[in-house]
């Protein structure tokens, strides 16, 4: 019986309450075209490598690999995304509703009854979305699979995958992520006083729940946990923190939105409160309605703290990377060679050159499945002089027959070390390898896993080396010894390179395609969050028409009521932006802070490159998205006041 | 102590030293200090009183939308004190209705649906004529189909007045049912709660209008969260006399 009367009323008032489902539903339909999106790029992945079949060259499968991590990394994003913007938006849509929810119990519904009607709207809402969601994603495969490739990031042609897939991931995801948003607010509804429906307005509670509390207080200590081990971790392991951490943040900062954001809005409105009447009025707003406040600045806090943290981490990578390079590298030349074969005996055989050391890798079979992995084939001595190569944990002058070298952050990362065995597959033969050192890290000068020469001396006779580090006999001239190598590969595409200018080079190239990556990992959650936060700002400019109408009545002019909704939205995009740059700095602090302490011994200084632009386009982006949405969403009560 | 008790026939609500405060910034607000009172069944109250009286106060808890701090109310007999907030929720579905200054009618629903909205949500079946007949009851039957966007203000109080009669509850409670409405419509919809009460309902109606009470059996007067003067039967200019006397 009792189910009769919220399903026959869920029917009847979200024909008169879908504008305030209008956002929830642009949210969503957005997030299923999103996650339907990363989806298909997986899948485009899969069904391309199907299609090669046998015939996919080493190179191709290396380059599908590589595209199989950024898109999984890339769809995580978007699906943290995706959730936390559907469910903070059904949320507050449900919050814009709590006169009505109060009438209802002021007639008779049962917390439970007005609970089981905001969950029936929303799932009409979700149903909807989701079905305009998967029709809207599937003519963006072809576009996006061809973005891909114009980007940069694979030059072979993605094969687009047939949506089920999409649809069978991207549907159910949304629909639990919107009823679980939903959820939580018809918990909230069912708890408003019946009384609620006797106060025209109402000052929206800004304390957490106890769950709130809870997770809130679990996620920050997490985070400052982590951040204080990682900082003494090694700085691969800070890296990943650093990307997977954010997302605990927002978590734990948007359990205490409601009260921190318009607190940090209050902070920010303060030195122009006196000179305007309008920031006055916003920052007012802005307190009392606390959630519509919390939900435009989450996908800004969002965004701006995993974005700025994975530029700022990446940056700082490089950084590292680029000094312990400089701490190992002892040629002072580097050639890069051509394509064609290049003239090594004739680089030894200039007088200067003491040795050349030629960077070569080979692919073996490794571990128990004999996956594929590339590896460095190392003559240990020419190395150990050129290239620094040295052991932290074993004897890197043991690297002769079936031995192999790890780096630290393998050995980290597999839980492997000195004297370990792994099974092995080189050129169709089956041995084990044992471990018989652990070097340090230089992602430049060497790979994760390096073998003695003779083992791979088959596969080296047909790869040509990627560097050759050339030494000098002492009291060479470095210049003249240059000059001299650069007459001998006249002629041809060969680069000779100081070790500086080659560090600086190989430093550069790794922050292009950092950049590329992110553009590609970040670009669909960024373009996500915009969409959520100018849909956030309308909700809320929506929900304020009728007070802005009585502000224009009272006599405010279109000028100064454009001006409230202006402030609004560069208040609450400010505080959102504060919080995510204070999230980027102590996790760019985290990262920081381990590479430092890696390199502390070596007497290389560290360089410190913070990436500007691009967090300045953040910045400024969400600056500008606000101010539009602000601009739009003032439009109709200023009209409507005069 | 503030007492008031009326023994001609069977309380249908009783306030039994029912004390109300707030905490707030300034320090604690007492909004009704001692109330005991009994609503007799099939009567028609007034509750009038400077603004911060505690009139609003008292009806809220009269009707278990808000608890007292101190004291017990008791509805039909129901103690209020005993219940869970469904079991509440149940129990004020069926034993009283509200009708207010601001209508609080779901503008997604049909005058006729409004009128059904409590009776659905008790999960009983709806009689399509009973909701006609109160809906002519209140003069509005040609308008049954109408959203109360599409409604006067005097019709949409008429639609909430028929909603209340239509459950037949024993207790209906007004707060400034006539507030926002014009003179004519107001007399006309204080001639519905009139007529409720001869027909057996209790009303409990708060009124800043003499006019208003003076339909009333009685009328309380409250000052500073106390029952400080009755009139039984009075005309509206005894009403506004006493009422003026208070604001003083």
């Amino acid at each position: 019986m009792m189910a009769v009367a919220p399903g026959w009323l869920s029917r009847r008032t979200v024909r008169t309450s879908w504008p305030s489902y209008l956002g929830a539903f642009v949210a969503l339909t957005s997030g299923i075209v999103l996650i339907a999106t990363t989806v298909n790029l997986i899948a485009a992945v899969e069904a391309t490598l199907t299609s090669l079949g046998d015939a996919a060259t080493q190179d191709q499968r290396a380059q599908l690999d590589d595209l199989t991590s950024l898109f999984g990394i890339m769809s995580a994003v978007s699906m943290f995304m995706a959730i936390f913007v559907v469910a903070s938006t059904f949320g507050f849509v449900v919050a814009t509703r709590r006169r009505e929810l109060g009438l209802l119990r002021l007639v008779g519904a049962t917390g439970r009854q007005v609970r089981r009607l905001v969950l029936g709207e929303s799932l009409v809402v979700a149903l909807a979305a989701s079905v305009a969601g998967c029709l809207l994603a599937m003519p963006f495969v072809a576009p996006v699979l061809a973005l891909v490739r114009r980007i940069g990031f694979t030059d072979l042609r993605l094969v687009a995958p047939e949506p089920w897939l999409a649809w069978a991931i991207a549907v159910p995801t949304g629909m639990v992520v919107a009823l679980l948003g939903a959820w939580r607010s018809s918990r909230r509804a069912a708890k408003v006083s019946p009384t609620a429906a006797l106060r025209e307005a109402a000052i929206e509670r800004a304390w957490p729940s106890m769950l709130q509390w809870i997770i809130g207080t679990l996620c920050l200590a997490t985070v400052i946990g982590a951040a204080i081990l990682a900082s003494h971790a090694p700085p691969l392991f800070a890296l990943v923190a650093s990307i997977l951490l954010p997302e605990v943040v927002v978590i734990g900062l948007m359990c205490f939105g409601p009260l921190v954001v318009p607190r940090v809005a209050r902070l920010l409105a303060r030195p122009f409160v006196r000179r305007d009447v309008a920031v006055r009025i916003a920052r007012d707003e802005l307190r009392t309605s606390v959630r519509t406040t919390t939900s435009v600045a989450a996908p800004v806090i969002a965004i701006s703290a995993i974005a700025g943290s994975m530029l700022l981490a990446l940056s700082f990578t490089a950084d590292w990377t680029s000094a312990l390079d400089r701490a190992q590298l002892h040629a002072p030349l580097v050639v890069r060679p051509s394509q064609e074969a290049v003239a090594i005996e004739q680089i030894a055989a200039d007088p200067a050159v003491r040795l050349v050391d030629a960077r070569r890798t080979a692919t073996i079979g490794l571990g128990d499945g004999y996956e594929r992995e590339e590896v460095d084939a190392v003559d240990v001595e020419v190395a150990g002089t050129a290239r620094g190569l040295r052991a932290t944990r074993g004897d890197v002058d043991d690297l002769h027959g079936p031995t192999i070298a790890i780096s630290q952050s393998q050995a980290l990362d597999l839980g492997h070390d000195v004297g370990d065995r792994l099974p092995a597959r080189i050129d169709g033969k089956k041995s084990s390898l044992t471990i018989v050192a652990v070097v340090p890290d230089a992602p430049d000068l060497y790979g994760d896993m390096l073998v003695p020469v003779d083992l791979v001396a088959e596969q080296l006779r047909d790869t040509p080396p990627s560097e050759l580090f050339v030494m000098l006999r002492d009291g060479a001239n470095t210049d003249d010894a240059r000059r001299s190598i650069e007459q001998v590969l006249a002629g041809t595409d060969n680069q000779v390179l100081g070790a500086d200018e080659w560090i600086d080079a190989v430093t550069d190239e790794v922050r292009q395609s950092n950049n590329l990556g992110l553009t590609i990992l970040l670009g669909p959650a960024g373009f996500y969050a915009a969409i959520a936060m100018v849909n956030a700002t309308l909700i809320g400019a929506t929900q304020r028409r009728r007070q802005h109408q009585v502000l224009g009545l009272l006599g405010a002019t279109g000028d100064q009521l454009r001006r409230i909704a202006l402030w609004q939205a560069v208040l609450v995009a400010g505080s959102g932006l504060l919080l995510g740059g204070l999230t980027t700095l102590l996790l760019g602090w985290m990262v920081r802070r381990a590479v430092t302490a890696d390199l502390s011994g070596t007497g290389v200084p560290v360089p410190l490159t913070i990436p500007w632009l691009p967090l300045a386009a953040i910045v400024i982006t969400s600056v500008l998205l606000a101010v539009a949405a602000g601009v739009a969403g003032s439009h109709g009560p200023t009209r409507r006041a005069r | 102590m503030t007492t008031s008790t009326d023994t001609l026939a069977p309380p249908a609500a009783t306030l039994d030293s029912v004390t109300r405060t707030y905490r707030s910034r300034a320090g604690k607000v007492h909004a009704l200090r001692g109330i005991t009172h009994a609503f007799a069944a099939g009567t028609f109250t007034a509750i009038m009183g400077p603004s911060g009286s505690g009139k609003s106060t008292l009806l809220q808890l009269a009707a278990g939308l808000d608890r007292p701090t101190d004291g017990r109310v008791s509805v039909d007999g129901t103690d209020l004190a005993g219940l869970s907030d469904t079991a509440l929720t149940r129990f004020r579905r069926t034993a009283m209705a509200f009708v207010f200054q601001s209508y609080n009618l779901l503008d997604a629903l049909s005058a006729s649906d409004n009128v059904a909205l409590p009776a659905r949500l008790a999960g009983r079946s709806v009689d399509a004529s009973g909701v006609k007949e109160a809906l002519e009851q209140v003069g509005l039957r040609d308008l049954a189909g109408r959203r109360p966007p599409e409604l006067s203000g005097g019709q949409q109080q008429r639609v909430a007045i028929a909603r209340a009669l239509y459950a037949r509850p024993s207790v209906l409670f007004a707060d400034e049912p006539t507030g926002a409405l014009d003179r004519n419509t107001g007399r006309d919809v204080l001639a519905l709660l009139r007529e409720a009460a001869d027909g057996g309902q209790t009303v409990v109606m708060v009124t800043h209008d003499p006019l208003a009470a003076s339909y009333a059996d009685e009328t309380l007067f409250l000052a500073d969260g106390r029952i400080v003067g009755r009139l039984q039967h009075a005309d509206a200019t005894a009403i506004a006399q006493r009422m003026s006397e208070l604001e003083r």
